[in-house]
């Protein structure tokens, strides 16, 4: 850099721009502001590397959390402003972000680079934190400007903290949306919503609005369903919706029919054991295509503190969790398997997110990952080395569980994972 | 930043120093201006600053933007100076306050400026080692990237992209997953 040759280029090089500048500049940025920094030239590149600058990695699960005041327990400030905490668990880092996006929402649920967001009104929208894009999905609430209104007959958004709509004849509580597609697949977002009381609602990017699904218990003449089955989780595979109820059925929604009656798939094998009372499922789709079910157990129904959550956490309400037990439907058997291994490299991440499998680099092999249960940020649930033999009925006992951070937060701990870009983006 | 500290330097503070800017203008400026510059400073206590200081990385329309903003912080700094031994403790918190809103709003209509001279006001304050100015005008462009794809922040800044796909994925990857 010299002056002579400064006034006589035309352009100014902002990539010739000087070391201490440059580290003055990243210094406030956030880790996901420095990856898109220094993607942009090879100088800049050069200078993140150099300075050894926090830089969020895209491939790597990170737990999403609330980001805590510097002066103690309270997170009064962060959705306001739109802060919140990564944290890299195979690197063990954590950072702070700060997304104009993120300002008055709270994540609902997402799937790689995209959150499913929304906002007090229950005006829903998809977020891709790394690039600032949002696309609208149709809302909930009726009384907004968008021209997608809510197209679920008699659906009414309720006044209250946690997020929760009238269909007759309950207030149902809203639990997430499973992002089973982002906006950035070839055929566009797909989504499920769960609530509390047996109410499923899908939508995608072809549709305007939400389609109710039919619980299994609803009347043929369409009377009043008094006695709905209540589900846990839910997943979207090969055009059907499919979900498991509070006590382990599985059931199956054909979205391409019109009439949206569920099947229901063979029973699962299920117990109850004497200490674990308590039980929560979820569902994933495995790397060979196949159904999976996990149940988590636990025991003790102990204070669980995320009163100020706009999600509504009705199942996972046990104060200790013991262990997961995995099986998969084969399906030209008809019938469930229990899995002595998710596979020797191989990690699941599974809560609000779409369920994720990574390879176990730097992680724990064999190891069922959950966020955000009873009171802990993230449980890991881990095949014990040598196990697979004698198969028990807890053959992922829970290995670890980790509270991140302090205190009631509003944002619940999700795990996200930005796609690498090396890769196709599904 | 308070320079006139001690009583020697309270009676330095009146002397006075040429600087020269690269296409040879000359600028005189206080003594109490030009130590807000580490570079500077430097070079007076060395005693080398008889018959100017020459500054050939910084141009006469950068250098007098650069006296611009060193002549308002250095004057606040005085201003604070003296205003914490003469007032009570309200009317100093009161005087202080409005030093600063006046001060952010000096830096505010400081940094209305293109991009071109952005990146020479960098350079110069580089340069100079102007601590707050640096400070300042690095904060501006950490502004304007927050929140923008790596393409938003090529055309703002007139960036031409010399990384191939291929290592653009690797500055974003780190670890492979195995399945989608």
């Amino acid at each position: 850099m010299s002056s002579s040759k400064l006034s006589s280029r035309p352009h100014v090089q902002w990539c010739d721009i000087p070391v201490d500048p440059a580290t003055d500049i990243i210094k406030s940025l956030d880790a996901i502001d420095v990856q898109n920094f220094s993607a942009t030239c090879k100088q800049w590149a050069k200078i993140c590397k150099y300075i050894n600058a926090t830089c969020l990695k895209s491939g790597r699960p990170m737990l999403l959390t609330s980001q805590q005041d510097q002066d103690g327990n309270r997170f009064e400030d962060d959705v306001k402003t739109g802060k919140f905490g990564i944290h890299d668990v195979s690197s063990k880092l954590s950072f702070i972000c700060m997304r104009i996006g993120m300002q008055r929402r709270c994540w609902i649920g997402g799937k790689d680079d995209w959150l499913v967001t929304t906002n007090r009104n229950f005006e829903v929208e998809l977020l891709n934190p790394i690039t600032g894009a949002s696309v609208p999905i149709p809302s909930f609430n009726i009384n907004q400007a968008d021209m997608r209104v809510n197209q679920c007959p008699g659906m009414k958004v309720n006044d209250c903290p946690t997020l929760s709509v009238t269909l007759d004849p309950f207030t149902r509580f809203f639990r997430r949306v499973v992002l089973s597609r982002t906006p950035a697949h070839h055929d566009g977002y797909e989504a499920i919503a769960i609530f509390s009381d047996g109410l499923l609602a899908y939508t995608s990017v072809v549709d305007s609005g939400w389609r109710v699904l039919k619980n299994p218990t609803d009347h043929v003449d369409g009377d009043m369903n008094y006695y709905p089955v209540d589900f846990h989780d839910a997943v979207a595979f090969n055009g059907r919706v499919l979900a498991v109820a509070e006590h382990g059925s599985i059931f199956a929604w054909d979205m391409n029919s019109n009439d949206l009656t569920p099947i229901q798939l063979p029973e699962p094998q299920l117990w109850i054991s004497e200490d674990s009372k308590r039980r929560m499922f979820y569902l994933a789709i495995s790397p060979t295509g196949r159904l999976m079910l996990l149940c988590m157990s636990g025991h003790g129904s102990g204070y669980v503190d995320d009163s100020m959550r706009m999600v509504w956490k009705p199942n996972a309400r046990f104060e200790h969790v013991d262990a997961m037990t995995i099986q998969e439907f084969v399906e030209e058997n008809e019938e469930w398997r229990i899995l002595s291994s998710i596979g020797r490299d191989q990690c699941l991440f599974v809560g609000l997110n779409y369920p994720f499998y990574v390879n176990s680099n730097g992680l724990k092999a064999n190891t069922v990952y959950v966020a955000d249960v009873a009171n802990n940020d993230m449980v890991m649930c881990s095949m014990k080395p040598g196990g697979g033999d004698g198969i028990t009925k807890q053959n992922f006992p829970v290995d670890e569980a980790h509270r991140l951070v302090d205190g009631y937060s509003v944002r619940t701990p999700m795990w996200f994972r930005p796609t690498d870009p090396g890769c196709p983006r599904i | 930043m308070a320079s006139a500290g001690s009583g020697d330097e309270k009676a330095a503070a009146a002397a006075m120093i040429t600087l020269i800017s690269s296409d040879n203008e000359k600028f005189e400026v206080t003594e109490a201006t030009a130590t807000l510059s580490q570079t500077i400073r430097h070079m007076i206590e060395d005693g080398c600053t008889d018959g100017g200081v020459p500054l050939p990385n910084v141009t006469s329309k950068i250098l007098a933007r650069v006296i611009e903003y060193c002549k308002k912080h250095a004057t606040a700094a005085a201003g604070e100076e003296g205003s914490s031994s003469s007032f009570s403790d309200a009317a100093f918190l009161e005087v202080d306050r409005a030093f600063l809103e006046e001060l952010e709003e000096f830096d505010d209509a400081f940094l209305e400026v293109d991009r071109a001279t952005l990146f020479d006001l960098i350079l110069a304050a580089n340069y100079l080692d102007i601590k707050g100015l640096l400070n300042l005008t690095c904060q501006k462009v950490a502004d304007s990237v927050k929140g923008k794809t790596p393409e938003q922040i090529r055309e703002m800044y007139n960036i031409v992209n010399d990384l191939t796909p291929e290592e653009e994925a690797e500055i974003r990857r780190e670890t492979q997953w195995a399945f989608e």
